[in-house]
């Protein structure tokens, strides 16, 4: 075949099996590793969650023991925030969508995303091998201080935590830096920035903001680590360190981290809500201007999980007010979407049902936002189940909903077959009811006095039905994904084939086949509105004006940031194995640190710096 | 015993509006009504409890009306026609902006206004408080009354009517001070004095917690908070200075949370020793000065199984 296609072909394959596994830097394999990894991470967090239910099943209970429930709800939510919702919305999503959307062929720097994933694997495979050697960590997802100092968490347990999240946050900030580069300069021909779509407004926002919440976590941990390896004593109040330092420094990257899983998810409503409205989005600007006021607001709110250290009564009302200023932009995101399905006709489908679904959640899980932001109210509230509650509603409301929406929406264009819908309301309808059931009676409980994090409560205060019910709901949630898995599988091997465009929507992404060719697009597209696929249809209007240099090589155009114009004809790596080689010296170095092993530190660093400068050596003819 | 009876009194006449509002809601936050938040005690959790009504409210009616809006969206079918907001785009933004920006600012100025306030009566300076030192150790509660010359483990009473000024700190790492019925939480942190106050309304006992996560005792650190009345607090006074005050050693520490971890329950002791046939922990004998409820004030139930 020397037509054009099959020389585009050859150029962005894969050149075999080896490579295709372990050298691949096709975004979109690695937007998929993403995704499938962050979901085994996810069923691990499930399957804590459901022994920690099952353990507060009935009052004064045995199933667990203290220190394993400890280690439990640390891991628990350690991994779904850092292991499965992060790097699912932002690697796997991201990953996928956001050169197709914009009509790229890949993202700017490919070896440089291949490494964010294998980082990211390593990080992973250490937090959660210590839970298997019974030293996994156990101070809460965010580890307070002194608690999790030297004296009274000796062990590996918190070392793990420490190093893995220091170890993730190379992963994640390398993620960011490569998106913003690839939205910034590899935008098709046409697509101002007033036609991103909203999703990739979400992840441009929650880019920034990893850069700037990412450091003050790394810091924090990396003199956690001092302090535990060292003897330094920043977190030592007898050794004139500061306890509410880390609350602080944890806090000012801890709150932007919700919203850095949050825009990327309400970016996915913003696009799947007008497929199935029918009709074009109302608000583009505003939902557009929500999202990164949203990700500078979320800044300035860190004190409001503080609101209990007695820091000054007119600091913490100063803090409320800012986060209750949060919910402005979210009440108008809110209306935008019910604006746009009341100017439509909706058509019921499983992604649209689950969109509808995240409505309803989010809503919940907001009202109760403003509620914990009033500072007396929070008094009562904090560290109680009332908060489980409410995190949950936000985190599995406002985030799962919508990666669900995301997999029965653009899982058509990943394999090529559609998800069987009889299945997918089934899994809709359980998982709502399932939800409720798990969450809604934890307010209840909270206001009633239960405090959280406890492995067992005293029949005697009266909680005991409410956390029957939650664990019923929380079995009934594992039914419902086990729905989705068969679903899934059934759908690879069964299901209808999709075609381009299955659900006539009007991104990029659905002018490819499904699924999609190596390198995307035939020819780089010309965008002419926010809806290109509605208002051009495909291969007509933009296939002819702009003739890609269809090589033996891999090219792209890098085009100008505001109205994207092309610049510079670059040409793109090949696969290579060195990113994976580079993450596995690296994740030697953190191991060693880990263990106190020179050894390992010093192999794992001559190696990796071998590796990154062959991986750095001036090539010619590269861009 | 009065408490879990009902709801308080504050509680009651906002339920009502409540009721009105949200009959589901209301009926299952009633059906559960216990020991908590809700059911407030002193001025302190009174002020809160009815911020917590009246939000609840707002929250409720939006709630309902925002659903409305939605399933009117959701269901209705346009014709032929294109809809309004498709002719008039202009109304659609209008839409947007009220409804999604400029009533949620409204009302949250006011909300948080009367926020502000609970706030400040909260945090007000008393008039001759009463003072307790709360120092919470791992894993168990040290009370210091400076103005009696008194100290308790674990064990805290103070009279009805009298405002009462906590002074809170750790020693080890940090915990958190909450008893649910009278005031929110405020936390323990070494090297820190947290302020807490409390002017109790009703005699009777009250359920304490640590409610900040702090290791494997966590569960262990409750404790009793009994209100007494003014007389039965001073012969309490009296019956616990004839007491001698040990601090407990490490040993006993170990023991506590020993007692905790087997039985979910920290141990009720006498001053003459601990009652239950708890099985001995090798080698250590409880010397943990805890004493039984003054006569007359309401029995210490709080933990037995
Ligand atoms: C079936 C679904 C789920 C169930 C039944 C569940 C249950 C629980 C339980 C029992 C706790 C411990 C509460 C305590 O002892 O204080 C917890 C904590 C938590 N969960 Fe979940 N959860 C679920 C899903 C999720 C998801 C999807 C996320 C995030 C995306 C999440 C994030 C968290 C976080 C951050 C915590 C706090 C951990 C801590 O206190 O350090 N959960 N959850
Ligand atoms: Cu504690």
């Amino acid at each position: 075949m020397a037509t054009a296609a099959g020389r585009l072909r050859r150029a962005w394959e894969a050149p075999n099996i080896l490579a295709h596994i372990f050298a691949t830097v096709d975004h979109k394999q690695i937007g998929m590793r993403y995704m499938v990894t962050a979901a085994v991470f996810f069923a691990e967090g499930g399957i804590n969650a459901i022994v920690m239910r099952s353990q507060l099943a009935v009052p004064e209970n045995t199933l667990v023991s203290p220190n394993r429930y400890n280690q439990m709800f640390t891991l628990h939510g350690t991994v779904l925030i850092f292991f499965f919702a992060t790097p699912m919305v932002v690697g796997g999503f991201g990953n996928y969508l956001v050169p197709m959307m914009i009509g790229a062929r890949d993202m700017a720097f490919p070896r440089l995303n291949a490494f964010s994933y294998w980082v990211f694997l390593f990080a992973g495979m250490m937090m959660y091998s210590s839970f298997f050697v019974g030293k996994a960590p156990d101070g809460g997802w965010f580890a307070y201080v002194p608690l999790t100092g030297p004296k009274y968490t000796p062990g590996l347990n918190l070392d793990v935590w420490a190093l893995s999240l220091i170890f993730l946050g190379i992963s994640t900030t390398a993620a960011a830096v490569n998106f913003i580069v690839t939205i910034f300069r590899l935008r098709a021909p046409g697509m101002s920035i007033n036609r991103m779509p909203l999703f990739v407004w979400g992840i441009l926002a929650t880019s920034g903001a990893i850069i700037f919440a990412l450091p003050p976590l790394t810091v924090g941990a990396a003199l956690l680590e001092f302090d535990r390896k060292f003897g330094t004593q920043f977190f030592n109040p007898n050794g004139g360190g500061s306890v509410l330092l880390w609350q602080h420094l944890f806090w000012i990257f801890g709150h932007p981290e919700v919203y850095i899983l949050f825009l990327p998810a309400v970016g996915i409503v913003s696009t799947i809500i007008p497929t199935f409205a029918r009709t074009r989005l109302v608000g583009y600007m505003f939902l557009a201007l929500a999202t990164v006021s949203i990700a500078f607001i979320s800044f300035g709110v860190w004190v409001h999980h503080m609101f209990a250290t007695g820091l000054n009564p007119i600091a913490l009302n100063f803090f409320g007010a800012a986060g209750m200023s949060i919910t402005i932009p979210s009440g108008i995101q809110i209306f935008a979407w019910i604006a746009t399905i009341w100017k439509g006709n909706v058509v019921w489908r499983t992604p649209f049902l689950f969109i509808f679904g995240f409505i309803i959640l989010i809503i919940m899980g907001g009202f109760t936002g403003v509620m914990i932001s009033l500072v007396p109210l929070d008094w009562q509230l904090t560290d109680s189940y009332f908060i489980v509650a409410h995190l949950h509603y936000v985190l599995f409301g406002g985030v799962v909903f919508p990666i669900f929406a995301g997999f029965y929406y653009w899982i058509p264009k990943m394999t090529g077959r559609m998800m069987n819908e009889k299945l997918g309301k089934i899994h809709f309808w359980l998982l709502f009811a399932a939800v409720n059931i798990t969450f809604f009676p934890m307010h209840i409980a909270g206001l009633l006095g239960m405090q959280r994090r406890i492995y067992t409560y005293p029949s005697s205060l009266g909680v005991s039905d409410l956390n029957m019910i939650s664990t019923v709901g929380a079995w009934l949630t594992a039914i419902a994904t086990i729905i989705f898995l068969i679903n899934f599988v059934h759908s690879v091997i069964w299901g209808e084939v999709a075609g381009d465009n299955p659900w006539h929507a009007s991104t990029l992404e659905w002018a490819t086949t499904s699924p999609p060719e190596p390198y995307n697009f035939r020819h780089i597209p010309i965008v002419e509105s926010a809806d290109p696929l509605w208002d051009a249809p495909p291969n007509t209007g933009w296939d002819t004006r702009l003739e890609e240099p269809a090589g033996d090589r891999r090219e792209l155009y890098a085009t100008s940031v505001l109205e994207p114009e092309p610049q510079i004809l670059m040409v793109m790596p090949e696969d290579t194995y060195l990113p994976l080689l580079v993450a596995l010296s690296m994740a030697l170095v953190f191991v060693g640190i880990l263990l106190d092993s020179m050894v390992m530190i010093g192999f794992g660093g001559a190696f990796g710096l071998l590796f990154a400068a062959w991986w750095f050596w001036p090539q010619e003819g590269m861009a | 015993m009065r408490q879990g009876e009902g709801c308080s009194r504050s509680g009651r006449r906002w339920r009502r509006a409540a009721a009105l509002l949200s009959p589901a809601l209301f009926a299952t936050l009633t059906g559960a009504c216990g020991k908590g938040a809700l059911d407030a005690h002193s001025s302190d959790a009174m002020r809160i409890a009815q911020l917590w009504w009246v939000v609840f409210s707002i929250a409720g009616l939006l709630f309902i009306i925002i659903m409305g809006i939605l399933a009117y969206a959701l269901f209705h079918r346009r014709g032929p026609r294109a809809s309004t907001f498709e002719r008039e785009p202009a109304k659609a933004t209008a839409f947007v902006l009220i409804a999604g920006g400029l009533i949620p600012l409204l009302i949250l100025i006011g909300v948080f206004a009367y926020s502000l306030q609970v706030t400040r009566a909260n945090t007000a300076p008393l008039r001759e408080p009463l003072r307790v030192t709360v120092v919470a150790h791992d894993w168990w509660w040290e009370f210091k009354y400076p103005d009696l010359g008194l100290r308790t483990v674990n064990s805290i009473h103070i009279p009805a009517g009298r405002p009462v000024e906590f002074t809170l700190t750790a020693d080890e790492v940090i915990h958190s001070f909450w008893v649910a019925q009278l005031n929110g939480k405020s936390d323990a942190i070494p090297g820190i004095n947290n302020r807490l106050t409390i002017t109790a309304a009703d005699p009777g006992t009250y359920r304490g917690v640590c409610a900040e996560f702090c290791g494997v005792g966590h569960l262990c650190m409750q404790f009793d908070l009994v209100v007494d009345e003014p007389t039965n607090f001073s012969a309490w006074v009296t019956q616990v200075k004839a007491i001698p005050y040990q601090q407990p050693t490490q040993a006993d520490e170990q023991y506590m949370l020993n007692v905790c971890v087997n039985k979910n329950l920290v141990p009720v002791c006498t001053p003459s020793g601990c009652p239950d046939p708890l099985p001995p922990v090798a080698g250590i004998t409880p010397t943990i000065p805890q004493f039984q409820p003054a006569p007359g004030s309401p029995g210490n139930d709080n933990g037995r199984p």
